[in-house]
């Protein structure tokens, strides 16, 4: 999914991380090269997946090992990110965006997420702030149906579109 | 629809960020949109204001926000009016939220307005001894406010009823 793009060989950055962190990398080698050599990304849900919603997500998958491969940070993402409403956080390396339906019955669907949404006044954004004030109601004990009723809908979900945001 | 103030300032819902905006011209968007939300507000608009000041709240909370003072103040300003319409709006309880945002920034005890809100927020929801406390802490904040020392007579009064029933 996400393109790992580190400059230095993954292993010598992982231990370079150890060492500052005060932890002893020699000990451990044959598990650090394993954890080096796995390829794994960071699921970072910008809409999640809820009724309210209509079962679709939109989604950004990130290399995990960002951190310890020194990419260099995304401020495209990062500021993608953040105009979700997500706490704040630094996306570091190639970043990608996904929109899906999974209503976790049956299978997941692979949506469109075309260029337009990569606008910022694209009806998404709102969708994810509505979605967010659905489930603080949620929280609170309003149920469901009734809290999706109280905050006014004013997103419309695009049914086409791919992938998008690499590194600014 | 509420979108229709959210596009009235010509300026997208969320900040851009293909480029990213650079933090001191989201400061400058979001004071505009902070001024359009007050004209909304003074126009009778109170729905209009809070989408304003919400929004102005985004340009704001953008990652990374500015900590410069003039960034500050808008914040302030936009959580304390949000707040404000809150309260009119019916919805207390986010209105507790935003002014223990004020209260943090400001430092606890020291915004007499959001403090204010804060306690009639508590009346509203009925939470007199919370609403007492917090209108307390406004009179000595603003200890001439004739709208602080009113509203917390009528927070002791309420209290008074509900702990002995007259």
């Amino acid at each position: 999914m996400a393109r790992a793009n580190a400059t230095a060989a993954p292993h010598a950055l992982a231990r370079a991380q150890m060492k500052k962190q005060g932890q002893q990398p020699d000990q451990n080698d044959a598990m650090l090269d394993v954890m080096a050599d796995s390829q794994t990304v960071d699921i970072v849900p910008l809409i999640p997946a809820l009724i309210p919603g209509g079962f679709i997500s939109v989604t950004l998958y990130v290399d995990d090992k960002g951190n310890a491969k020194e990419l260099p940070l995304n401020s495209r993402a990062t500021a993608l990110v953040s105009a979700c409403g997500a706490n704040p956080t630094d996306v570091l390396g190639d970043a990608f965006v996904a929109r899906a339906y999974d209503n976790e019955a049956e299978d997941m669907k692979r949506l469109d997420f075309s260029l337009r949404d990569m606008e910022p006044s694209a009806k998404w954004f709102r969708e994810a702030f509505r979605l967010k004030a659905v489930l603080v109601l949620t929280r609170e004990g309003t149920p469901q149906d009734e809290a999706a009723n109280k905050v006014p809908r004013t997103a419309h979900v695009p049914s086409s579109a791919h992938l998008l945001c690499q590194r600014a | 629809m509420l979108s229709q103030y959210d596009d009235s300032d010509g300026l997208p819902f969320v900040p851009p960020f293909d480029p990213p905006m650079p933090p001191q011209e989201r400061v400058a968007a979001a004071e505009s949109i902070r001024a359009r939300g007050n004209a909304l507000f003074k126009e009778g608009k109170t729905e209009g204001g809070l989408v304003a000041y919400e929004k102005a709240l985004r340009y704001l909370d953008q990652h990374p926000a500015s900590g410069a003072p003039p960034a500050l103040t808008c914040r302030v300003a936009a959580l304390s009016n949000a707040a404000m319409c809150r309260l009119k709006l019916d919805d207390p309880r986010r209105a507790i939220e935003l002014c223990d945002r004020v209260l943090k920034i400001e430092g606890h005890g020291k915004n007499a307005k959001a403090l204010f809100r804060k306690g009639c927020a508590h009346r509203a929801l009925g939470d007199y001894e919370k609403a007492v406390e917090a209108l307390e802490e406004a009179r000595v904040a603003a200890p001439h406010d004739a709208g602080v020392k009113a509203e917390l007579l009528r927070a002791e009064k309420d209290l008074k009823k509900f702990r002995f029933g007259w």
